[in-house]
């Protein structure tokens, strides 16, 4: 989160742990199941992910939650969608991973809060900017080559 | 919530508690902060979420790493690893936006305009754990 619209001056950075650090765990930690819904009945084949109060740290900024610096508590809620439509995307490194999907764009509604502080994101679609998303299904480790 | 492209790596390491340690706290945090601010944050969402995964056996990252840094993530684009734990099949999805929205001083009351950048994913399904054996969860990248 950013005071400037060129995102040079940041001055919160909401984020899981890296547990162990720094080799571990990335920014990931369990979520409830029922949070993610394929929106097919909706008229439009979208997928959306909904998460209620995740509890995680401001870091203040990247650069100090990478050197797993000082943090407080905060927790997030948010609602994500990735619409419908899209092109397809099928990415294979030959070795780890395989992804086949598509690249589509998605929008956000989020807020978040903390002690002396909170935020509500603007959802209107004119304010937001898809740089990248993707949706589909993938397979990696002993699951990239197996067959079941 | 996203590490921007020009990001240059730091050195150095402060150290802090980690996420389990520090859960066992919140509920204090909670309180002091809803009767500082008046702000309702004793939701009922709170203690199922963190037993809900208190109960996770742990899912293995991936294992690349983001350029040379010891950091088992992929930044999201068209030719990358989207997920970031391996022995997985499943369903994923991944969005690098950006937005803007309003941030609030609670003990003022105070609004400032302020700019976002997010990397948000989730991975649904089947994963083998640190334990060797299968399991059905879903997990989120924030």
């Amino acid at each position: 989160m950013f005071s400037d619209e060129s995102r040079h001056n940041q001055i919160h950075d909401f984020n899981l742990d890296i547990r162990p650090f720094p080799s571990g765990l990335f920014w990931t930690n369990r979520v409830p199941n029922s949070g993610v819904h394929a929106e097919e009945d909706e008229g439009e084949a979208g997928v959306s992910w909904h998460v209620k109060n995740l509890a995680l740290f401001d870091y203040f900024s990247v650069a100090n939650a990478l050197v797993d610096g000082n943090s407080i508590d905060a927790m997030v809620s948010y609602r994500l969608r990735w619409a419908g439509d899209g092109t397809p995307l099928t990415v294979d490194d030959g070795k780890n991973f395989h992804f086949e999907g598509r690249r589509t764009t998605a929008t956000i509604a989020w807020s978040a809060h903390e002690a002396g502080f909170s935020f509500r994101s603007d959802p209107s679609p004119s304010t937001q900017h898809t740089n990248f998303a993707q949706v589909g299904e993938e397979r990696n480790g002993v699951f990239y080559s197996a067959d079941d | 919530m996203r590490i921007p492209d020009q990001f240059v790596m730091p050195t150095g390491y402060v150290g802090h508690s980690h996420f389990w340690e520090r859960a066992m706290s919140r509920r204090q945090f909670i309180g002091t902060t809803a009767a500082a601010g008046g702000v309702a944050l004793s939701s009922p969402l709170w203690a199922p979420l963190l037993a809900e995964a208190g109960g996770t056996v742990e899912p293995k990252p991936i294992p690349q790493t983001f350029d040379g840094s010891p950091f088992h993530f992929q930044f999201l684009t068209p030719t990358t690893e989207p997920s970031s734990i391996t022995d997985f099949r499943g369903v994923i999805g991944g969005a690098d936006l950006t937005g803007e929205g309003w941030g609030t001083d609670t003990a003022t009351g105070e609004t400032t305009h302020m700019f976002t950048a997010v990397d948000n994913r989730f991975m649904k399904g089947t994963y083998v754990g640190v334990d060797g054996r299968r399991h059905e969860a879903t997990f989120g990248f924030v």
